[in-house]
């Protein structure tokens, strides 16, 4: 870690991550309010349409069947694509900074130049994305408590299920960041890495849906992020989902490992 | 204890070859030339010694540090501007100046500010506002700032006027004199010639030079004038061997001396010539004939 290159990364990414943070409370104060208010109309109609109830399915991960109660509804808050595209594309945006945008920009060599180790670059640039990854994970539970506080008390989900779901989120966080890590580390374009960590969103998502409509495709489920992160069961049970915590944060210290291993050893310069 | 050392020092890119069997030593105090036409592994030479390439074989050390795997050691006491200087664009001196002050676990403000004025730089101007050299201005304070016992310095003044070009010269000799390294490298054969202890010229990513100015002035050749008395004295005088005749007028000789000016003084004396004049050492021809390969020429 090195202090000076903490404070250029926080330089370059304060701007950005607070739009992220803005954009976070917003949507997710927004949910929170929005789905207990219109809570009966949803629940009495819509799921009766096949189509939606497999979308339903697909984003939380499981059949809720053709009653939906509270919690399944407010766990949409935590799963909605938008939610989840707005943590990855801030994870997109700062983890493909280093070296990738460096490289692409060409200020790598004046970085480079620094006594700093390219190991020391690479933890300090970790620390501003886990910190980051934390604040915007925060703000998410943070919006939610806020807006729970004008709804229905019967709609409330508990405290300690919400902190459940946002360790979860923040594992899931953590497993496409190191996933992004390795992608940019064995860039030397950061148009290219975007392109490509936005592709493997998208082959997340598109996954769990395939799932739910085409049986073969279950035996390659465990590929998919998502299979990692199920708000509605944390809801419904008392239990910690440790073991998709500890594989999502297992994979996810995986590839940043990977990804340190190849910056740390590749030629670096401006290409 | 030499400053920079290399030892067959070699970089391929896939199958093209970047630098080839590179040995050289550089001493403290010394001030060195890299010249070379433009893709001759000047740069890849440079980023080798800062530790942004790996070496594909062979050995670099600057300080007795390996430049690979001690890298970041290596740079504590290294001032480095890159070639093509590419800065953030919100940097302005003012700020630069502080995160590479607490990178380096210094204080660079007071050095900083000496140099901002010395090179004439509006300490607050952001780097995307900055014209090309100003740019470089900013990169040249932020290589100097730590007064660094070497300075890696690639291409220094391109884009900068002559003023600022005379300033950085001087105080890169100043820098010399105090004992500091300086290794750049540069297109411009006048400064080197003007500024350099020693010149080490690349081809094709192999050395083709390693010498001092002193060394290379005694061979280069030196453009010499005759003028006769009149018409007829010189035809029947033939010219020594070291004096290369290559136009003759009706009362003038012009051509290249290779030995020393004495002997050429001494031939003169006795015979019937009313002046002579002779140039300073052409080093330009010299460079050229190490710039040119003999396929090239053929």
């Amino acid at each position: 870690m090195n202090l000076g290159i903490i404070l250029k990364t926080v330089r370059e990414v304060w701007v950005v991550t607070l739009i992220f943070v803005v954009g976070v409370a917003l949507f997710e104060g927004f949910l929170t309010y929005l789905i207990p208010t219109y809570f009966d109309e949803f629940a009495g109609h819509v799921l009766e349409i096949k189509f939606v109830r497999n979308i339903i399915t697909a984003i939380l991960g499981t059949d809720v069947g053709e009653k939906i109660g509270p919690a399944a509804m407010l766990s949409f808050s935590w799963v909605h694509p938008i939610l989840l595209l707005t943590l990855w594309g801030q994870e997109i945006a700062l983890c493909t900074r280093t070296p990738a945008g460096e490289i692409d920009r060409g200020t790598i060599d004046v970085l480079l130049g620094l006594p700093v180790s390219r190991w020391q670059i690479y933890i300090s640039e970790t620390i501003i994305w886990l910190g980051t990854g934390l604040l915007l994970v925060l703000v998410a539970v943070g919006a939610h408590l806020t807006v729970r506080s004008f709804v229905a008390e019967d709609m409330r989900i508990p405290v300690d299920r919400i902190l459940v779901v946002a360790i979860n989120l923040y594992s899931l966080y953590i497993a496409f960041g190191g996933v992004v890590w390795l992608v940019s580390a064995l860039s030397d374009r950061r148009g290219k890495a975007m392109g490509i960590c936005f592709a493997l969103v998208l082959t997340s998502m598109l996954l769990n849906f395939i799932i739910t409509m085409w049986e073969p495709a279950k035996s390659i489920q465990f590929l998919s992020l998502l299979d990692y992160y199920r708000p509605w069961q944390i809801f419904q049970s008392e239990a910690w989902p440790m073991r998709d915590i500890l594989t999502l944060a297992t994979t996810g210290l995986s590839f940043w490992l990977a990804g340190a291993w190849v910056f740390v050893r590749r030629d670096v310069c401006t290409v | 204890m030499s400053c920079i050392v290399t030892n067959n020092l070699r970089k391929s890119y896939g199958s093209r070859v970047g630098i080839e069997n590179l040995s050289m030593t550089v001493a403290p105090g010394e001030l060195i030339g890299f010249l070379g036409p433009n893709g001759s592994g000047k740069t890849t030479t440079i980023r080798l010694l800062m530790g942004l390439l790996k070496p594909t074989s062979g050995e670099a050390s600057v300080f007795s540090l390996d430049c690979w795997r001690q890298s970041h050691k290596v740079k504590m006491d290294v001032g480095y501007l890159p070639g093509d200087l590419r800065l953030y664009p919100w940097f302005t001196a003012q700020n630069a100046l502080k995160i590479f002050g607490r990178v380096h676990g210094k204080d660079f403000s007071r050095e900083g500010e000496r140099l901002t004025e010395l090179f004439d730089l509006d300490p607050t101007l952001r780097v995307d506002r900055m014209s090309r050299g100003t740019r470089q201005k900013l990169g040249l304070v932020l290589a100097l700032a730590p007064r660094p016992k070497l300075l890696i310095l690639d291409e220094p003044t391109s884009g900068l006027d002559p003023i600022v070009q005379y300033k950085l010269n001087t105080r890169l000799r100043s820098l010399a004199d105090q004992g500091h390294t300086v290794f750049f490298s540069s297109h411009t054969l006048s400064e080197v010639e003007a500024l350099c202890d020693r010149v080490m010229i690349l081809r094709k990513g192999k050395v083709v030079a390693n010498e001092t100015i002193v060394s290379l002035r005694d061979r280069a050749k030196r453009v010499v004038t005759i003028f006769w008395q009149d018409a007829t004295d010189h035809k029947k005088i033939s010219p020594p061997a070291f004096l290369t005749i290559s136009q003759k007028n009706n009362r003038t000789w012009t051509g290249t001396i290779e030995a020393d000016a004495m002997e050429f003084i001494q031939w003169c004396q006795g015979k019937p010539i009313v002046d002579v004049s002779i140039e300073q050492p052409d080093l330009s021809a010299l460079f050229q004939q190490y710039y040119i390969s003999p396929e090239d020429s053929a």
